[in-house]
């Protein structure tokens, strides 16, 4: 019973956990994956408009 | 003390004359000479020798020796060493039965096997059978072995003429803790017996003998209960709980961000040899969150279309580039139609911050020689990500998945040793 009270403790945490990304807007795995899109190299384009090595 | 002593009996045995000693006489049919190991016909006025066993084997359990059960004393009457019959090698399993009494309750047996302990009642009752299947107290029992069982040795007094090698019918179905045992002797002579097992530590302490003096279990018992009882299940109900909590949260998660605010919606025109980037004016976003970038053509003909967008912060100059493709193809083969491919695709930006942005968009195509593509790209604020859904899910479903594993190993131990599976 003692294990079985860690453990709902343990999946309150990770739901809050959960909740916690939701309401902020943070995707930890879909960050992970989309890491990539990042700083790419090569042409870029500036914030005035201007692209340029 | 005169408790003990009444229905005790002596008297020499007929092989070699040393002493026999009766402990329930008027109960026991037959006893085991301790020095020459003939069986002696007990109520045989001139103890008649029926048959007699070889050899000897080293008991874990000096015979007498009384122990405390269901509340009562028992007192240890005779040893029995029983193994498979037609199995070839008799030595390779072999099992002992202790056959215990108590003058108000009757007989008990005490079976070792592999060092795992059974409390063995003789029940009277007809368990209903069904297919590798009995039900007794509305309990239902598995078949778990059936074979023939014979006696290879035997000391002490029991409630039967026992003869060496002598065999039954047996059929164990089992219901952790319990066993259930049928030994029958052709059709007309069947028993059933009920076994609970005990711990060594319990059977230790009913006979107040060492711990140390009990051999240690090897393997899985076929009635062992399992050491997770019914954790797995009530770990998996927990886990439902809390991931149908979990849906419910995405859910309410999906509906705050499904229908988020268009920012932008901007078309362009593609044509062969385009190399140049394509500014879109510029948006706002209001909160930091989610942002969806909708690519849409209009006529895409067995081709590719592909952007190279470049998100752009206008205040802070940080960018953030990727890709996005659609394709389309159709054709015909052996007379059927067939499509495949969208003309649009979405993507979501999991974390963007709050800020002025705009894209830098680079079209390229697989169109051939072909008249300009028409494109939009649309963005949105929002966009419904089950990321954190799935790493929840997987984090809750972790420990109750590992008990199961874990338990699922030690029930395949236990059914490893049936002739029957574990597939009932």
């Amino acid at each position: 019973m003692v294990k079985d009270l860690a453990y709902l403790i343990y999946g309150l945490v990770v739901l809050g956990m959960a909740a916690c990304g939701e309401i902020r807007g943070v995707h930890p795995v879909a960050t992970w994956l989309d890491g990539d899109v990042w700083d790419p190299e090569g042409n870029r384009p500036t914030a005035a408009g201007v692209w340029h090595k | 003390m005169a408790g003990e002593s009444r229905g005790v009996r002596a008297f020499s045995c007929a092989q070699c004359g040393a002493p026999v000693k009766v402990r329930a006489a008027g109960v026991s049919m037959s006893a085991v000479c301790p020095s020459c190991k003939s069986v002696v016909d007990v109520n045989d006025p001139n103890h008649k020798v029926l048959s007699a066993f070889q050899g000897a084997w080293k008991k874990t359990i000096p015979l007498g020796l009384r122990g405390r059960f269901e509340g009562v004393s028992f007192e240890l009457l005779a040893f029995l060493v029983r193994a498979p019959e037609g199995d070839g090698d008799e030595s390779a399993f072999q099992w002992e039965e202790y056959l215990l009494f108590h003058p108000l309750k009757g007989y008990r047996w005490l079976v070792q096997a592999q060092g795992h302990w059974s409390w063995v009642t003789p029940t009277k009752r007809q368990p209903q059978l069904g297919a590798r299947a009995a039900t007794l107290d509305d309990r239902r029992f598995r078949l778990f072995h059936k074979g023939k069982a014979k006696v290879l040795y035997a000391e002490g007094e029991l409630y039967w003429r026992v003869r060496a090698g002598e065999s039954v019918d047996v059929d164990d179905y089992v219901a952790p803790p319990l066993m259930l045992s049928r030994e029958a002797i052709g059709t007309s002579e069947v028993t059933w017996s009920r076994g609970a097992y005990m711990a060594r530590e319990a059977v230790a302490a009913a006979l107040n003998l060492d711990l140390a003096a009990l051999p240690r279990p090897l393997g899985v018992a076929p009635h062992q209960p399992s050491p997770y009882g019914d954790r797995p299940r009530r770990l998996l109900r927990l886990a439902a709980l809390l991931a149908l909590a979990l849906f419910v949260l995405q859910v309410g998660s999906c509906v705050r961000h499904v229908g988020g605010q268009e920012l932008l919606s901007d078309g362009g025109v593609h044509r062969q040899g385009d190399v140049e980037p394509h500014f879109t004016p510029e948006f706002t976003l209001q909160d930091a969150g989610p942002l969806t970038i909708r690519l849409s053509v209009d006529i895409l003909d067995n081709s590719w279309f592909e952007v190279g967008v470049v998100l752009i912060d206008v205040d802070k100059g940080t960018q953030r580039a990727f890709e996005l493709g659609v394709e389309s193809y159709h054709g015909i083969e052996d007379g059927e139609a067939w499509q495949e491919g969208s003309k649009a695709k979405s993507r979501i930006l999991p974390h963007v911050p709050a800020g002025r942005y705009k894209l830098a968009v680079t079209p390229s195509s697989g169109l051939t020689g072909g008249g300009p593509t028409g494109y939009v790209v649309a963005v949105a604020s929002g966009g419904v990500l089950w990321g954190n859904f799935w790493l929840a899910l997987v984090a809750l479903l972790l420990y109750p998945g590992w008990v199961w594993l874990q338990n699922r190993s030690f029930e395949g131990q236990r059914w490893a040793e049936s002739m029957y599976g574990g597939d009932g």
